[in-house]
């Protein structure tokens, strides 16, 4: 206690108060405000502070006046209810989200506790994957240990060039929709792509000569690997443009599907609009009030994003499924004719945030923006 | 945020015909479909809103981070009732996650420490800058003017004790705040604070000295040296 605050309780105690009493007499309790009065007439001083105190308390209670209207706290509840209440789009949301095709609010579960389960989750699934990662190396350096030995390096010799995966599945039909009209021909000499699979001819397997639409978070993904894919949101609404922005501009949950790296410079932003096709009707649409194709006379780009990826169809599938959510926008996932990010290796790791353990690869997205006039 | 008709700062005329807090509470806790636990969620943040963004106003003072703050404190909120056992009263607790909002957001702002539970009158331009001990008068006005609240208009006087709020140390402006702007009563203050009836008055008058110390401190910048020093001449004569 400060010699000061001390002065006052020698003071209060010698005028035959005490704390508790004067501060009763301060809030105006009901106490016998005479007797304390006739009490503080002993020390001017005394009495002087008391009513100061008084006068500071109401001034006080006067600062308690409400600031807010009911539109502004309905707007910061709403808020941090959708925040908070769309709990994180597991593996039952994903399946709705096959089944649907988009990400509507049905699929969404609220939860009474959003970061405990969303904390439960994070931990086990990260345990997984590295779980899985040091089972999966062990095993190639069983396969290895055991095949390398026996292998014959004799490349003069080499048997007949391996089929491309276009040829292997020559025939089957292609899991991707391709917009130009030539979209059949195929080069028996393109390359194939490191996940591709025995069932599914690459996109690479057919050079284009025209940018093309795919409808999967699969071919996607494959066109991102290959630096070609660009993720095209457009609408009509200035309100749902400037909402998608903000959604990509960082500082939102999409964070939780892709790092958000910002806008892009104008030099990038030019070179993927030349890589966007000019008049393609989108094919995902993703709301009911989406722009039909008799009201779009022209295109203006409103801004150009980068995302960083986890090069998974899973994490594929939950930013589709987010981006579609952005009301009254069109999606479209564009495979330009070449590259337009730096293509990425599958062992690459481009995110090095946190613990080793936690460091992922990462694919680049780029993300325009467009309002249709 | 100053648009619209205001809130009655959580106390709506009908209060005997809304359920009570525990019981959104409680409905939130039994909500099973999606739309019953936002409707019950909506319920109590809607409640609690404007009580929780007044305190954060009060103790953050004129920044833009008030509405952050109280944001921050909903979502606190809403990810710690699983936490929240019951013991204490429902408002209680949120108050108690306001406030730990409010101060974590001080701490970040380096903006605290200034008029201590126990300190002198420390500030530069204050009653006891002289350097000698300060005494009971140091809590005065030193100016001559009339008694604030009998004819000093009160539109200054709370604009000088806002002012001087702000210089208070968190943890006093929070309990002054509890009890004068919040109309927390001594035992909910105590029960937030998780101390003893007692400890809770003593602190809450030892903070309402240091406000007064703060006033004047205010007030003499206002005025300026001179005219403080000339205002503290006279108090000394008289």
């Amino acid at each position: 206690m400060s010699d000061t605050n001390r002065d006052i309780f020698i003071a209060l105690i010698d005028a035959g108060l005490d704390e508790s009493t004067i501060l009763s007499f301060i809030e105006g309790a009901s106490v016998d405000a005479a007797a304390i009065v006739e009490a503080l007439g002993t020390d001017a001083h005394l009495a002087d502070l008391v009513w100061q105190l008084r006068a500071d308390r109401q001034a006080l209670m006067q600062t308690a006046t409400p600031t807010v209207s009911l539109a502004q706290t309905e707007a910061m509840v709403d808020a941090v209810l959708d925040q908070e209440l769309i709990e994180k789009i597991d593996s039952d949301d994903l399946a709705a989200i096959e089944r649907t095709g988009r990400s509507a609010g049905n699929v969404r579960k609220p939860t009474h506790k959003p970061v405990k389960v969303r904390r439960a989750r994070r931990v086990p699934r990260r345990a997984r994957r590295i779980t899985f990662g040091l089972a999966s190396a062990a095993i190639v350096v069983l396969v290895l240990s055991v095949t390398l030995p026996r292998l014959d390096f004799d490349f003069a010799s080499s048997p007949a060039p391996e089929r491309t995966i276009a040829e292997s599945n020559e025939g089957q039909e292609a899991p991707i929709r391709l917009a130009q009209d030539d979209a059949s021909e195929t080069n028996p000499q393109t390359e194939t792509t490191p996940r591709s699979t025995p069932d599914r001819p690459s996109i690479l397997s057919r050079p284009i000569e025209r940018p093309i639409v795919v409808a999967s978070a699969a071919d996607a993904l494959e066109l991102a690997r290959q630096g070609r894919l660009i993720v095209r949101l457009s609408g009509t609404r200035v309100s749902s443009i400037e909402e998608t922005r903000r959604l990509l501009a960082g500082d939102s949950d999409l964070a939780r599907f892709a790092a958000v790296n910002g806008s892009l410079e104008e030099d990038a932003v030019l070179t993927l609009l030349d890589a966007l096709p000019r008049q393609m009707q989108p094919v995902m649409a993703s709301a009911d009030d989406a722009p039909t194709a008799a009201e779009r006379t022209s295109r203006e780009q409103q801004g150009a994003y980068m995302l960083r990826v986890e090069p998974s169809e899973r994490a594929f599938k939950l930013l589709i499924a987010k981006l579609q959510d952005q009301p009254g926008m069109t999606v479209e996932l564009v495979g330009s004719v070449e590259a337009v990010t730096t293509p990425a290796n599958a062992g690459d790791i481009t995110s090095l945030a946190g613990e080793p353990a936690s460091w992922r690869s990462r694919i680049s997205v780029p993300v325009v923006v467009e309002a249709i006039k | 945020m100053n648009e619209g008709p205001l809130h009655t700062n959580g106390k709506l005329p009908d209060d005997a015909e809304r359920p009570s807090d525990e019981a959104l509470v409680a409905a939130i806790r039994s909500a099973e479909s999606p739309e019953a636990v936002r409707q019950a969620w909506r319920d109590l943040l809607v409640r609690f809103q404007p009580l929780m963004h007044s305190l954060c106003r009060q103790m953050l003072g004129p920044t833009a981070q008030i509405d952050d703050t109280c944001q921050d404190a909903l979502i606190k909120v809403m990810r710690g009732l699983h936490t929240f056992d019951e013991r204490a009263r429902v408002s209680t607790w949120i108050y108690r996650v306001t406030v730990n909002c409010c101060l974590t957001q001080l701490r970040k702002d380096g903006r605290h420490k200034t008029v201590t539970l126990d300190s002198g009158l420390k500030t530069a331009s204050g009653p006891g800058s002289s350097g000698s001990r300060p005494t009971l008068g140091d809590f005065l006005p030193q100016s001559r003017e009339p008694i604030p609240g009998r004819s000093v208009q009160q539109e200054d006087q709370r604009a000088l004790v806002t002012e001087a709020l702000g210089n208070l140390d968190p943890d006093l402006r929070s309990v002054l705040l509890l009890r004068d702007a919040q109309g927390l009563d001594y035992a909910q203050i105590a029960e937030l604070l998780e101390v003893r009836v007692g400890t809770v008055k003593s602190r809450i008058f030892r903070a309402r000295l240091a406000l007064r110390q703060s006033v004047e401190s205010v007030r003499a910048a206002r005025l300026g040296p001179s005219e403080a020093k000339d205002t503290k001449l006279d108090k000394d004569e008289a």
